[in-house]
């Protein structure tokens, strides 16, 4: 994979985000619609192509953290918003800000994980469970020993203790679990392919108001 | 694979560090291959002895003058180079290491068990241990062994990594009157791997149960891959030793072994298509139950009991397992209605509520047995003899000399009673190819008085000491029942 190989000359120990995405978009995770941009300029005219509201963050391979260093700033709804976010970031960032990242803003409230760890035992496997903050709190996530199949993939969605999060709840759709299995499924192929990736972390893997996975923020780790 | 077979169905086996003494692991070993009635020739090894319980010694095993299969080791770690270099001059199919002190103990120990493994690698010949009590094949009647275990020929296979937790196994299935097929204690696995000793019992025709006991595999990746082999062919039955950080401590100094995330350990076991268990007990019971047991076709089980609390608990433990207690179908209900007494529960777990003599007893098991919705039934309340003789043996009343007759009645009638229930447990279950699992507290301890149990272990099955334990093995048999249809095969 190109952009592994180039993180890897460049000895790199992890991929962008942005790059983080594009790997996991070959392997059949739906991602966040985005582009990188260099300057204030081009992230309002990606904005207004791609469409408001918008999410705006700080990218750069030392931009590990985003959220901590603050260089974050979602829901933009304007060509003004932008540009001002962008001045923000590029305060707090200082040098270590390559260029921004110009992302559609997903809608949703449910939070899931997806990953890859390697174990030191079995090798690539998948990981799967509640995302954001309740991956940390109730550590409610399971694995699958690489390659996985579809029928493992569901099976892991059942395994969960919150698997009703998948479900139609509160006028939410239920999730689409076919894509859901693809994108689970995608992870554990990277994973066996490419043995200079450590770790993938998908978190959040947002399911969006029609029921859809996307993944929001990604993090690939190499070995 | 053919090094294995020659291993546990040797024609001749040597005692390296034989010994006279009785204290010493040397003599047991040598004790237990002549207890066990080994029928191939048996060659102590011993410097200074003429001979040890009758059997001449020879001072090396170059010594010995025909070939030997198996070469079991028993002396000081500092002579232990010297004893793999002569087994692997007499190119022996396989080795067993008893002797302690080495990766268990220390980077040292480390380093010399890979040394030797090197070498037996190279030379084609198997290994076992370094620390470990032996091995035992009912089948050859090889007993290898330092442990003091000798049970009957039967289906059930052992691999485990700690000695005593396989001889606690194995004495369990002897106490229940169960058969044993090999017992492999690999401790250290410095050599032969466990997923090789695996592949090995998934291809013995002598084993159609693998039970294994695990702290932590070499190569977790090959193990996984092993155990796909094998569940497709018969079921395992896994216990996992250091799953908290106190036991994972306690792991590295038993056995050496690294127990790893534990989770995912799991994870990759059931994906593999074994059943997990989570303590000895349940490792016991699942193992017995695949041995005794056909493989139910579907999770919908029938509870039939005596009494209503334990009815309760078994409809508690099926339904946290996820086993479905399914409504008894109309005719079924109207059917159990004419042999049952009025006050039945009319609901699955059927509650018999203390009614009927044998006819009510045998007849709704069968009923509910038959019901072609069920896939299997736990009969709880079986062991009435033992609690008439508690009552007989107590009560002022019945001991009076002129209620001899009375007492007859009771202690024969309720014999009678388990006897009926027991034949028809074994017969439901053979004709109709279903599990059929009996709990009971009284007649889960075996004994002479326990007429169901002498019945059902001639048919290899034991009885359930909890509504709960039963369930739980029913679950067991559910899980297996459907990774196989998962997988095509049934």
């Amino acid at each position: 994979m190109e952009v592994i190989d180039k993180a890897v000359r460049e000895k790199r120990k992890n991929l962008t985000e942005f790059e983080s995405k594009q790997l996991l978009s070959q392997y059949g995770v739906p991602v966040t619609r985005e582009s990188l941009v260099k300057n204030a300029k081009q992230a309002v005219a990606f904005a207004e192509e791609m469409g408001y509201p918008v999410v705006l963050k700080g990218s750069g391979p030392e931009l590990m953290h985003k959220t901590e260093l603050e260089v974050v700033r979602l829901n933009l709804k304007n060509a003004r918003e932008v540009r001002q976010a962008f001045k923000e970031i590029k305060a707090r960032a200082g040098k270590k800000l390559k260029g921004c990242l110009v992302q559609e803003m997903v809608k949703g409230r449910r939070e899931l994980v997806a990953g890859l760890v390697r174990d030191p035992q079995f090798g690539p496997c998948v990981m799967f469970g509640l995302g954001g903050i309740y991956t940390e709190i109730l550590r409610d996530v399971c694995f699958r020993v690489a390659p996985i199949t579809e029928e493992d993939a569901l099976d892991m969605m059942n395994e969960i203790r919150g698997k009703k999060i998948l479900d139609a709840f509160r006028g939410m759709p239920p999730a689409d679990k076919k894509l859901l299995a693809q994108a689970l499924v995608g992870l554990g192929k990277l994973g066996v392919e490419n043995s200079s990736v450590k770790e993938v972390d998908i978190n959040p893997l947002l399911l969006s108001l029609e029921g859809k996975p996307v993944a929001v923020d990604a993090l690939v780790i190499l070995a | 694979m053919e090094r294995l077979r020659r291993m546990f169905y040797p024609e001749s086996v040597a005692v390296v560090g034989a010994s006279a003494n009785p204290q010493k692991w040397g003599f047991s070993a040598l004790h237990n291959l002549l207890q066990g009635k080994f029928p191939g020739k048996i060659y102590p090894v011993n410097l200074s002895r003429d001979q040890i319980l009758g059997v001449p010694c020879y001072k090396t095993l170059g010594e010995i003058p025909g070939k030997v299969d198996l070469v079991m080791i028993i002396v000081p770690p500092e002579n232990l180079t010297q004893a793999i270099d002569d087994t692997i001059r007499k190119r022996a199919a396989g080795v067993v290491v008893l002797t302690a002190g080495l990766g268990e103990v220390s980077e040292d120990g480390k380093q010399k068990e890979a040394e030797l493994a090197a070498k037996l690698g190279a030379a084609g010949v198997e290994g076992l241990g370094p620390n470990c009590q032996g091995i035992f094949c009912t089948q050859s009647r090889l007993f290898a062994q330092y442990v003091f275990l000798f049970p009957e020929a039967g289906k059930i296979s052992l691999l485990s990594q700690s000695g005593n937790v396989g001889a606690s196994t194995v004495g369990s299935c002897l106490f229940h009157g169960v058969g044993f097929g090999k017992f492999i204690n690999y401790g250290n696995e410095a050599m032969t791997p466990v997923h090789e000793l695996l592949d090995y019992l998934t291809l013995d025709p002598d084993t159609s149960v693998i039970a294994i006991y695990i702290e932590g595999p070499k190569d977790g990746r090959a193990f996984f891959e092993a155990l796909g082999r094998a569940t497709v062919k018969k079921p395992v039955v896994i216990l996992k030793g250091g799953i908290t950080e106190a036991g994972s401590r306690a792991v590295s100094s038993h056995t050496g072994a690294m127990s790893g995330r534990n989770e995912i350990f799991f994870s990759a076991c059931e994906q593999a298509g074994a059943i997990v268990t989570p303590n000895l007990d349940e490792f016991f019971f699942a193992m017995v139950t695949f041995a005794g047991q056909p493989i139910p076709k579907s999770n919908k089980i029938g509870v039939v009991t005596w009494g209503g609390g334990w009815g309760v608990l078994a409809a508690d433990e099926c339904a946290r397992c996820g086993l479905d207690l399914a409504p008894l179908p109309e005719d079924l209900s109207k059917s159990l209605g004419e042999v049952l007494a009025s006050r039945w529960s009319r609901n699955n777990p059927v509650d018999l509520a203390t009614s009927g003599g044998n006819r009510a007893l045998t007849k709704s098991l069968e009923l509910v047995a038959k019901d072609p919705l069920y896939a299997g039934v736990i009969h709880i309340g079986i062991g009435i003899a033992l609690g008439a003789k508690a009552m007989v043996d107590q009560s002022f009343f019945l001991n009076a000399p002129e209620q001899a007759g009375l007492r007859e009645l009771f202690i024969k009638g309720s014999a009678k009673v388990d006897e009926y229930i027991a034949n028809a447990v074994i017969r439901l279950s053979h004709e109709l190819d279903k599990p059929v699992l009996v709990g009971s507290d009284l007649a889960s301890v075996p004994g002479p008085d326990n007429v169901a149990w002498r019945i059902l272990k001639q048919d290899g099955r034991v009885i359930y000491p909890t509504p709960n334990s039963a369930a739980r093995a029913m679950n067991c048999l559910v899980k297996y029942g459907s990774f196989l249809r998962r997988k095509g095969l049934m």
